[in-house]
């Protein structure tokens, strides 16, 4: 008996939505010296971000596509019909009541407000790209913990924000963290002061909003000697006929003994190409933990890393992904061991549903004058549907005999007998599916933080609703 | 900064024409009217492929971790044919299993010796009488696929250049028992060889072919062997490529597997010596029912580069392939295993597994690791593991607890890890012809 699953489109209407958009500042399309000047015009910018942006300019101009390797579907960005920079005003809002009564609907349905009380510690949510509602609770901010727009940290902390800046990710570390340098607004700027330890994880709500535009956060944590913080960063986007572009940046510094975890629940639309780099520093026992969930978008590139720069530092990374039709969820990881007993484990699971593919791509590096590095891959794909597609490209290299690397990667599929049996207690068969599969990433959406698990749970049983028939 | 003293700049693919007009010039030479004319066509379409093709790039995926830079061809010239006493020594000195089906030698691709007289039934000769004689079934055969692993220049190189060879034919219903033995020796400074081995199994017929690599003295030279193995319907055809080069040579060789209906085709590599050796090998289940097993063992010593690349490609349903790849590693020597498994659409219930183990037993060895998985079918069963690591500190506590010492305790465990390799080609005596060349190996790098 053959049980090949059919796929259906996906039920998106729950993130299909959109209000006029009413922009005050619009830097137009295409991305040109004047296009920089416009941004750091508008944004008033220092003179040494201009210089940074102008010479990221020319990195991303003289880069090529990174095509050798990664898929063609790049080829099909039309970086000129991109607008660059949108706003609707500079301050960010402070207070609730100030917000535009339309975002405000459409933060609504995203459920921030109730979340917030709830468990949050700050919002710093972004609508197209300036912070449209910003707030720290009280209790953190008197810990003297810094949460604020990039903008806003670039200008009021550049004592602590320009140290680090654009350290952990070089301009030129690939095509499109040159072209993030070159057109940043928005993302946050965190810092937490040693031996602060926040309790309540930082969130932040990302959207793209206006059609045809590239939206380019960039965004610097920094967490001192012992402390401790979990951001977390959520993203919906609505439906668009034209190709949208996201490439953010994202810098993580953790200092000796700190701890540092970074959530991302990624639903974005299935037009948009985010092109995310994504790269943490891990100081003497320190540790930088990526949890990654990647649901949305047309196609994702996104290997969250880890340098781990000082002894007994430790990198991890937990990666969800789900492909379904029209999507290629390009995912891994990147552990770089720069220093002794350093350790990291990379956990990923993909579940490719109807056409859907998914890739996993990773690099593990132990250089030789190192001692006892351990590094743990698992990988592990499930295919839903006949036309499913999986892939998994690692790479390690080990020097030096002090050393253990283990990696290991399994393809496999939702047992019809599985199916079968649920089916015979009275459970339909997309019902059936959606079990199998929650229970596939169960151990993993464990490691996310409550709320999310729950919302990452009624994601999947969304997209699974029409993957069977 | 004055720039007076550096090196001229050679451009590789300046160095690539040139030494590929020195090699090609025999082939090209020779006599076309004693050929078949397809083959001829064959070789000057090869020609002007290599031509064509680009030299491999560091930046080129699929070389990426090699060292571009320890294949230098710039000296190799075309290999002479043996005479006299180098002819006599090759002869006497290949020496493998005691009782072979048949004994083949080789000096630079020219038959030296033939020893065909037990194998009752089925084919064994130098590829070019083959021509003549097998040509038609030469043909479906001969080179029919590229791995499409990087190698592609030097695919076509060995397909322009080759003047030697080896046919082995096993007709239909036919089992050898007894391997058979081909000996493959290069001799001469910078001499180049361009080794060919063409295995041919007919419907239910078995064979094992074990194809062994010397180098006459240390002198440095250049070899690009292909081998196809091709397994008709419930064929088997066991293969074992026994790499023993001399420590200045550097080597390429392609092997491509077709596995038919319900055939089961096994792999082996041996790697001990050469330079710099890199192997891609291709296996392709093309019948329902195939099995194909791919094996591989690497003793890295020195400076040594040991590159791997393979392919597995499933195109049918019900097709099962499982791969094997170890090395050790000692020294400044360095490894790369890279490996795809690719199910192709349609190709539903394929069971498809890769494994690659590094044992890095010195502190400025590099093993690198790209096993990969590309699955565009359903209802697959598939899986790749890759660990890199040192001997494990238990066991050597075990060993010496039992009163061994520890440099002795290595040996055994470094061993044990090497033989699992041999164990699992199933022939006590072909392990014990091969365990011994590992054994030899570790005895030699222990007294230097």
């Amino acid at each position: 008996m053959s049980t090949t699953f059919s796929a259906g489109d996906i039920d998106r209407s729950k993130g299909d939505f959109f209000f006029p958009e009413r922009n005050k500042y619009d830097a137009g399309y295409g991305l040109t010296e004047s296009t920089i000047d416009y941004i750091c015009d508008v944004k008033n910018d220092p003179d040494w971000v201009r210089d940074f942006r102008k010479r990221a300019l020319k990195v991303f101009h003289d880069k090529p596509m990174p095509t050798h390797w990664a898929t063609r579907d790049l080829e099909n960005i039309r970086f000129d019909d991109i607008r660059y920079y949108l706003s609707d005003g500079q301050k960010p809002k402070r207070s609730w009541d100030d917000v535009p009564e339309d975002v405000k609907k459409t933060f609504e349905r995203l459920g921030i407000p109730e979340q917030e009380r709830k468990f949050l510690a700050g919002v710093e949510a972004q609508y197209d790209s300036e912070a449209a509602y910003s707030n720290i609770q009280k209790a953190v901010s008197d810990q003297g913990v810094i949460f604020v727009n990039s903008s806003e940290g670039l200008k009021e902390h550049e004592e602590i924000f320009r140290p680090w800046f654009g350290k952990v990710i070089p301009t030129g570390d690939n095509k499109f963290s040159a072209l993030n340098s070159a057109a940043f607004s928005g993302g946050s700027f965190i810092y937490v002061p040693k031996g602060v330890k926040v309790k309540h994880p930082l969130q932040a709500y990302f959207r793209i909003n206006s059609e045809n535009f590239g939206q380019f956060e960039r965004t610097l944590i920094i967490v001192d000697e012992g402390a401790e913080v979990m951001y977390m960063e959520g993203c919906t986007a609505p439906k668009f006929e034209t190709s949208t572009l996201h490439s953010a940046v994202v810098e993580l510094v953790a200092m000796k003994g700190a701890k540092l975890q970074y959530v991302t629940v990624q639903n974005w639309s299935s037009n948009v190409f985010n092109l995310v780099t994504k790269r943490g520093i891990a100081h003497e026992e320190a540790e930088v933990k990526w949890i990654d969930c990647n649901i949305g978008s047309r196609l994702t590139m996104k290997y969250p890393g880890v340098i781990m720069k000082g002894r007994k530092a430790r990198g991890e990374v937990i990666s969800i992904a789900l492909a379904n039709s029209g999507q290629h969820q390009d995912t891994g990881a990147k552990m770089i061991h720069a220093a002794d007993e350093t350790t990291s484990n990379i956990v990923s699971k993909s579940i490719s549903i109807g056409e859907g593919r998914a890739t996993y791509r990773g690099q593990v590096h132990i250089p030789r004058h190192l001692k006892n590095c351990k590094n743990n891959t698992e990988c592990d794909a499930l295919l839903i549907n006949s036309s499913s597609r999986t892939d998994t490209y690692p790479a390690i290299t080990v020097r030096g005999n002090q050393h253990a690397t283990q990696h290991e990667a399994s393809v496999s599929q939702v047992s019809a007998e599985q199916i079968f049996y649920m089916q015979q207690r009275g459970l339909s068969e997309g019902q059936a599916m959606s079990l199998s599969v929650n229970g596939f990433i169960n151990d993993l959406v464990r490691e996310f933080p409550m709320e999310y698990s729950v919302e990452l749970k009624r994601l999947i049983d969304l997209e699974m609703e029409d993957s069977v028939g | 900064m004055s720039a007076s003293v550096t090196e001229p700049v050679v451009d590789p693919s300046v160095v690539w024409t040139e030494a590929g007009e020195r090699l090609m010039a025999a082939a090209a030479a020779a006599d076309p009217s004693a050929l078949p004319a397809w083959f001829v066509e064959r070789q000057a379409a090869a020609r002007a492929t290599y031509e064509q093709l680009a030299a491999p790039k560091r930046k080129d995926e699929h070389w990426r971790f090699s060292d571009l830079k320890k294949l230098d061809v710039s000296a190799a010239i075309p290999g002479s044919p043996f005479t006299g006493a180098d002819a006599t020594a090759a002869v006497t000195r290949s020496v493998g299993l005691s009782h072979p089906a048949a004994r083949i030698v080789l000096g630079n691709d020219m038959l030296l010796h033939a020893d065909t007289a037990a194998a009752d039934g089925i084919v064994v000769m130098p590829l070019m009488e083959a021509l003549q004689v097998h040509g038609e079934l030469i043909k479906s055969h001969f080179m029919a696929q590229s791995a499409g692993l990087g190698g592609e220049k030097f695919f076509s190189l060995h397909a322009a250049a080759l003047r030697g060879g080896v046919f082995v034919y096993i007709p239909p219903g036919i089992e050898v028992d007894r391997p058979v033995e081909l000996h493959q020796w290069l001799g001469g400074m910078n001499a180049s060889t361009f080794p060919h081995t063409l295995v041919v199994a007919g419907r239910g017929a078995k064979v094992t072919v074990i194809d062994y690599f010397q180098s006459l003295g240390s002198e440095p030279g250049f070899a690009c062997g292909v081998t196809d193995l091709a397994a008709g319907e419930g064929a088997t055809i066991t293969y074992v490529n026994c790499q023993r080069w001399s420590r200045k040579v550097r080597a390429l060789h392609f092997v491509s597997t077709t596995a038919g209906p319900n055939s089961t085709v096994r792999s082996a590599f041996l790697h001990l010596g050469a330079a710099w050796a890199r192997t891609e090998s291709f296996c392709l289940a093309s019948g329902s029912g195939s099995r194909s097993e791919m094996l591989s063992l690497a003793v890295a010593e020195g400076t040594q580069e040991i590159d791997c690349r393979t392919r597995q490609i499933h195109d049918q349903p019900h097709t099962f392939s499982n791969l094997l790849f170890k090395n050790v590693l000692f020294d400044q020597a360095r490894t790369i295993f890279s490996g795809l498994i690719l199910v192709e659409e349609g190709a539903h219930y394929t069971d498809a597994y890769q494994t690659c183990r590094n044992l890095l037993l010195s502190e400025e060895a590099e093993a690198n690791a790209l096993p990969g998985l590309e699955i565009n079918a359903d209802q697959v069963k598939c899986s790749h593991g890759s660990t890199s690591a040192p001997l494990d500190g238990e066991q050597i506590y075990y060993l010496r607890s039992r009163g061994i010492r520890e440099s002795d305790a290595r040996q055994l465990l470094a061993l044990g890890f090497c033989l699992d390799v041999i164990q699992r080609l199933g022939d006590p005596d072909l392990e014990h012809v091969l365990s011994s060349m590992v054994e030899e190996k570790f005895r030699r790098m222990r007294k230097a």
